[in-house]
């Protein structure tokens, strides 16, 4: 069982009365793994997140967690952030990581020691008494990490992390996810924020409607976008069109010539493109090549593209 | 286990450790002293009523008016209380013409009005008639549920006696020895241990009114703190985590049990605090009700039901607490049931009169009520076969009440927005099925 994933679903599907909220969702993450789940509002992400817990039913499908067929028979091993923190207002972060903490079965000196060590490694040194209602909302969250890191998790599961973060916190949450890892733990969060994704994931599973739309890594993910080149200079979107690997132009006018947004063919490489346009001897005055981001593909694969503003930089 | 006392543990702190349990520890017994002295001192610091007495009969000095207000003076020399002794005021030359009573009527009237209302002119007794028919007339100033109407007609009910045993030709002497002349009655029983019916053998029919009372209380007091906890945990969704941590019946039963050890360190302290001061006081009735309560299994008993009651109950609020979004919405529903617990306590309080009536002894072994009324039966000498049923009826509705209530608080907590009951029951069966 030692090589058995962390996680399988297979076939898991989850209707609510006629609606189906999960389709057929089938994947795996193996075990030490960080592992994003993506996908926009109503995707079927804390529905799926829910079932891998044992908090709801799937109506078919089949899945393991650390190797039972139930999340709730190994809640001692799971950790689970929800996306509105959980806590006790009126009780202090270090009695809310010892309660939480001797749930899970650590011992409650063992959990207060920890969850002291966690909450000072986080600067919370100062309000380890201090009743949660007092805290201030990324204070707050913080405490709700460390309750749901205190007794070594061997299966994270984090449902929106980052939201409400300040960057500095979400920077903490950052290394605190790579440092979990690290030491074998397996990560799974959801996000809507790519960059998280992009930066920690070692897989990324991408719902949309209930269904998967995609399955890899993230350089895979990208991979399915297309790149971007952006054009300056007295050109004509009839001649960029006509050259390799040019899926889309969009021209504005400059106070001198034009600017040119061309999108590429997937697979297509920018530089191939550009080389064609100088063996053409097109008056290309600047260039800029952009490479496909996780945004793009999230756009482009939840079928959101069109209806979501372009985000600079993405 | 370890997570079921966990939950309690935590339940059982969140409470114990606040100004509001301190302060309820600190006011239950001022509201039980308050409930036994207050009448007293209430009726000792009211002013005495005034009362004039208007003697028409004309019968003189062995006359009904002489008569009150001899017995009157007398009552005053035993230093009652004000509010059952009154003044004898002096009769107003105004009121001392009249001849009849219509008169007497017309010129109190005319007496009150010149009076005015503060202080409230005296009451008016208006004595006509003969020995035979005795017309007595009591007037007020203000009409009120208790005046001095009964204590004037046993009054004038022993004049009118004596003057009809004089009439048939008994002297005074007699007629004193006759009055003072009484018969009490002695009670005997072998269910009592002395043989003789004491107040300490009628303890365990008041202790069960008072146990009834008691988990009323409770369950109305405890109802308000499970809702306002689950709806709190469900709306600040603190629910989705201890769902994943311990099992919904864990999570139930220990916010239920948490509670009820709350009460009970609640009631052990201040059973401590009698026992103490019992101690302080002379050997005498106290003594030996303490010493009944104690010998006689009779807080064994309560503290049985109370447990089984508060459980029973405590557990369908938390399952209802479950898919409610606000304590408003959990309040108004918990009203219905809380108003039902009302019916075993009219049956207690009715049942101390006939406490083998076949209603109550019915009523004892419908499950929702037997927490109440069987410590009445057990009082009373229930017989065992009755005992057993009831407990047996009652032990697997509660175990059902559980099972409701884990089922509707798993269901429940983890809907998102409002839910529905009968969805969650239904969706609760079909995954039992």
């Amino acid at each position: 069982m030692a090589d058995a994933p962390a996680l399988e679903l297979t076939d898991v599907t989850r209707r609510f009365g006629d609606r189906t909220v999960v389709d057929q969702l089938s994947f795996r993450v193996a075990r030490g793994a960080v592992f994003g789940f993506l996908g926009p509002n109503g995707a079927g992400k804390t529905t799926t997140l829910r079932m891998i817990l044992g908090l709801v039913a799937p109506t078919s499908g089949r899945l393991t967690v650390l190797g039972a067929a139930d999340g709730r028979r190994v809640r001692d091993r799971i950790g689970f952030l929800p996306e509105e923190r959980g806590l006790h207002p009126r009780m202090t972060p270090l009695q809310a990581a010892a309660f939480l903490g001797a749930l899970k079965g650590v011992p409650a000196r063992a959990a207060r020691q920890k969850a002291r060590s966690l909450l000072e490694g986080l600067g919370l040194g100062a309000s380890l008494n201090t009743q949660i209602r007092r805290l201030s909302k990324g204070m707050a969250q913080q405490v709700a990490l460390v309750c749901t890191l205190v007794h070594d998790p061997e299966l994270l599961i984090l449902d929106e992390p980052f939201s409400g973060l300040d960057p500095g916190h979400q920077q903490a949450l950052e290394i605190l996810i790579r440092e979990r890892a690290a030491a074998g733990a397996t990560v799974v969060f959801s996000t809507h924020v790519m960059s998280h994704a992009e930066r920690l994931c070692d897989q990324v599973v991408l719902l949309a409607k209930g269904r998967k739309v995609f399955d890899g890594t993230v350089p895979q993910a990208r991979s399915q976008a297309p790149g971007r080149l952006i054009l300056e200079g007295d050109l004509t979107p009839e001649a960029i069109s006509a050259l390799p690997g040019v899926a889309e132009v969009a021209a504005s006018d400059l106070p001198e010539g034009r600017r040119l947004e061309v999108w590429l063919a997937p697979g297509m490489e920018a530089h191939q493109t550009l080389s064609a346009a100088f063996r053409a001897g097109l008056p290309v005055r600047r260039f800029e090549s952009r490479e496909p981001g996780l945004h793009e593909a999230f756009l482009l694969l939840t079928g959101a593209r069109a209806a979501l503003p372009e985000v600079e930089g993405a | 286990m370890r997570r079921l006392f966990l939950i309690l543990r935590r339940e059982y702190l969140a409470y114990l450790l606040t100004p509001g349990f301190l302060l309820a520890l600190v006011t239950f017994p001022l509201i039980f002293a308050a409930s036994v002295f207050l009448p007293t001192l209430l009726s000792r610091q009211a002013p005495a009523p005034q009362l004039i007495v208007l003697d028409l009969t004309g019968i003189g000095p062995q006359g009904p008016g002489a008569y009150v207000a001899a017995q009157i003076r007398e009552d005053r020399a035993r230093n009652l209380p004000p509010g059952l002794a009154p003044v004898l005021v002096q009769t107003p030359a105004s009121l001392s013409t009249a001849h009849t009573p219509d008169a007497a009527g017309r010129a109190v009237q005319a007496y009150y009005k010149a009076f005015g209302q503060d202080p409230p002119p005296p009451a008016v007794l208006v004595l006509a008639g003969s020995a035979q028919a005795l017309d007595a007339r009591l007037w007020t100033p203000r009409a009120r549920l208790l005046d001095l109407s009964g204590q004037l007609e046993d009054s004038l009910t022993d004049w009118s006696r004596e003057s009809r045993l004089r009439s048939l030709g008994l002297s005074s002497e007699a007629v004193r020895a006759v009055s003072g002349s009484g018969v009490s009655i002695t009670a005997y029983s072998p269910a009592s241990r002395t043989g003789k019916v004491t107040l300490t053998d009628r303890l365990p029919h008041l202790a069960a009114l008072g146990v009834s009372y008691l988990l009323v209380t409770m369950i109305l007091a405890g109802s308000g703190m499970i809702l306002t906890s689950v709806v709190e945990e469900r709306s600040s969704r603190v629910i989705e985590v201890l769902v994943t941590s311990a099992h919904p019946a864990e999570l139930l039963l220990g916010k239920v049990l948490g509670i009820l050890c709350l009460f009970f360190t609640g009631l052990g302290a201040l059973a401590v605090a009698a026992l103490l001061i019992a101690g302080q006081l002379p050997q005498g009735a106290v003594q030996e009700s303490v010493r009944a309560v104690l010998n006689g299994g009779l807080l064994g008993w309560a503290a049985f039901f109370l447990a089984f009651g508060f459980l029973l109950y405590g557990s369908i609020f938390a399952g209802l607490a479950a898919f409610c979004e606000t304590p408003r919405e959990a309040q108004s529903l918990a009203t219905p049931l809380s108003m039902l617990m009302l019916i075993p306590l009219l049956l207690v309080i009715s049942g101390l009169q006939a406490p083998d009536s076949p209603i109550l002894r019915a009523a004892a072994l419908f499950p929702p009520f037997t927490p109440f009324l069987m410590l009445l039966r057990i009082a009373d000498g229930a017989p065992a076969w009755e005992l057993a049923t009831g407990i047996s009826l009652m032990a697997l509705t509660t175990a059902g009440a559980i099972w409701v209530g884990v089922q509707a608080y798993r269901t429940g907590a983890l809907t998102q927005g409002s839910a529905n009951l009968w969805s969650i029951l239904r969706r609760s069966l079909q995954r039992q099925g």
